[in-house]
């Protein structure tokens, strides 16, 4: 099975040429092919076949545009947290370790960019959720941008958009965490491997940050009520 | 009885995963117990259904592109030279607030520790703090800081070893002053010290009279023989014969700091009893010796060896700050010490001598001095001349006699 993936990326690489870069059956075929085969097949093209990196980021687009907003809780910067994180797995990909799973690996680049820009924005202003900026955009404006566009077609009901809010008030690494494993939906042991932590501790963390979503949203109900 | 669950088995109830017989009874046994722990735990299984219903809706809201988009950033990016490319990240070092504030502080702690340090000082002068309070007064207290001392004395007392004299008597050597101003004025230091060809060959037989003449045996001394190390020719002859050295051109003590610095300072002293000159300046008051250094003559050469009356000159080093106090100070003991002669003059030199100033570890701690001593330690040459005894002569620049 495996050598079959390997000829089939092969004998794409060979059909792979700038002309042929946007040949409309590539996609179709290259389609079938998984991850690591579609990497071998862009590797072993020396970077010329260009299909085969667009398929498989291509692949993973939605989901790590949905990581990286249950993240920053912002449309707009989640878009450009999730091309940065395709630009630098762009850039790296020739230093991509095939025994791990490409998932994991882009989880973990998205992850450590979503991180260490929650944390440079922490610095840049307060936590108080009406602290307003210099442009007049206040946190909870934020929030109210963390919920998904008219494009979705979806209403969110009310509990969904207070889960939304309660998400933006946690540590940016329980975020972290929870998205890894409720929206992501990895196993303890990718989310492990994702963030250089022991399963134990995973699971430790994941059950304190549920803990912590409870708080905020048992808070955020006593507000409404209130 | 059912076991009490961990929180690893109530996480695993949370997320629907398969828990065992006995795990799956204490979760229920717990819930039994505890309507609110049960809530609390349905609450958050609703949450993460809740949450990966969200996801759903947030990848269905998923702006199209993003990876044609990022293709092309990336694109433009190796177009620019470092795309496709691993990123190097230059570890660059971020000056935050906090670092800043941490530097800021320890230089404030440092510097208010320094300050604080020279006031209290009860007495800062440096001559008789406890750096320079415990050095020993006399060989009995330490033999050893004083064996250069005992060493000189039995030599200066001797005088010019008898192979000296004759070593000069058999070269006949000329009037050196004379013939090595003409020659060596003008020259550099460093032509004058390497031996270049012409003073060489020029004055290779004349200039045995001194340097290069057998050095005074040390039979007698305490210990093992020391081999006397010659100062370099061309150096004695430099400092033996500067430019028109002469009491006219004595240099005022504020003008001669500045020389010292820059290594063209000399003190001439003349007199008809070199051996006193150079006791003096060895019994200097432990005062004056944190002040001014005397370096055994010993290991630095000797550049006399003429017989007595003639104009041969001794040589010695003095490391002395490179002030007008100290200064002023050691041409004043000097000047005390010269008896029935000229005296001693502070004297510019047409180039630089550099000569290596010996290297205390309270330098570093110079803040311990006073003010008025914050400056270099140089290494001052001494030029004993002697000359024939005559009527006292006045110093031709009374101001600096103590």
């Amino acid at each position: 099975m495996e050598e079959q993936i390997v000829a089939e990326a092969h004998r794409l690489t060979e059909r792979a040429s700038p002309t042929q870069m946007h040949a409309p059956d590539d996609p179709v075929r290259l389609d079938s092919l998984d991850d690591a085969a579609l990497i071998r097949a862009y590797r072993s093209s020396g970077g010329a076949n260009r299909s085969a990196l667009e398929q498989l980021l291509k692949r993973h687009e939605r989901q790590l545009f949905a990581t990286c907003l249950r993240i920053v809780g912002d449309r707009e910067t989640a878009r450009d947290l999730a091309q940065d994180t395709f630009v630098r797995i762009i850039g790296a990909i020739d230093t991509f370790d095939e025994r791990a799973k490409f998932t994991t690996w882009m989880t973990r680049i998205a992850m450590n960019g979503c991180i260490s820009h929650l944390r440079k924005q922490k610095h840049r202003r307060g936590a108080s959720l009406e602290a307003a900026r210099p442009d007049g955009v206040t946190p909870r404006s934020i929030l109210e941008s963390a919920e998904p566009g008219p494009g979705s077609r979806v209403e969110l009901d009310e509990n969904l958009r207070r889960l939304a809010r309660a998400m933006q008030t946690l540590e940016p690494e329980q975020r972290a965490i929870l998205v890894l494993r409720d929206v992501r939906g990895l196993e303890y042991r990718e989310i492990a491997e994702a963030m250089h932590l022991a399963i134990g501790t995973v699971k430790s963390r994941i059950f304190r940050a549920r803990g912590a979503l409870r708080e905020a949203m048992e808070a955020m109900n006593d507000t409404d009520s209130g | 009885m059912a076991h009490r669950p961990h929180q690893s088995e109530l996480l695993a109830w949370i997320e629907g995963e398969p828990l065992a017989a006995e795990e799956a009874a204490a979760v229920r046994d717990a819930f039994e117990k505890d309507p609110d722990l049960r809530r609390w735990a349905e609450a958050a299984r609703t949450d993460r259904e809740r949450l990966r219903a969200l996801a759903e809706i947030d990848a269905a809201g998923a702006p199209q592109g993003l990876a044609e988009t990022a293709m092309e950033l990336a694109e433009r990016e190796w177009l620019v030279g470092d795309a496709f490319e691993p990123r190097r990240h230059a570890r660059r070092i971020r000056v935050t607030p906090v670092r800043l504030v941490a530097a800021a502080s320890v230089v404030i702690i440092a510097g208010a520790a320094s300050l604080i340090g020279f006031v209290l000082n009860p007495n800062p002068n440096p001559h008789s703090n406890q750096f320079f309070a415990h050095a020993p007064q006399s060989e009995h207290e330490n033999t050893l800081a004083f064996a250069d001392r005992a060493d000189f004395e039995r030599v200066a007392a001797a005088g010019p070893s008898a192979e000296i004299e004759q070593a000069s008597a058999r070269a006949k050597a000329p009037d050196p002053s004379a013939l090595l101003a003409r020659t060596v004025v003008g020259q550099s230091v460093d032509a004058a010290t390497d031996h270049t060809e012409p003073i060489e060959t020029e004055f290779s037989e004349a200039m045995k009279f001194a340097a290069a003449a057998p050095p005074a045996p040390t039979v007698g001394l305490r210990g093992p023989a020391r081999a006397v190390q010659p100062m370099r020719e061309g150096l004695t002859f430099r400092l033996i014969h500067p430019a028109e050295h002469a009491p006219e051109h004595a240099v005022a003590p504020v003008r001669a700091a500045e020389l010292a610095r820059e290594g063209r300072l000399l003190l001439l002293v003349r007199t008809s009893d070199p051996a006193a000159v150079e006791q003096a300046l060895l019994s200097r008051t432990p005062e004056s010796a944190a002040a001014a250094r005397w370096r055994s003559i010993l290991e630095l050469g000797n550049a006399g060896g003429a017989s007595p009356g003639s104009d041969a000159a001794r040589v010695a080093l003095v490391d002395v700050f490179a002030t007008p106090s100290s200064l002023e100070q050691l041409i004043g003991e000097v000047t005390t010490a010269v008896r029935g002669a000229e005296g001693a003059w502070l004297q510019e030199m047409a180039d630089p001598v550099r000569l290596e100033p010996r290297f205390e570890p309270a330098d570093f701690f110079f803040w311990n001095r006073p003010p008025s001593a914050w400056a270099p330690r140089t290494t001052l040459p001494v030029l004993i001349e002697r000359v024939a005894p005559g009527p006292d002569a006045a110093s031709p620049d009374p101001g600096l006699a103590p």
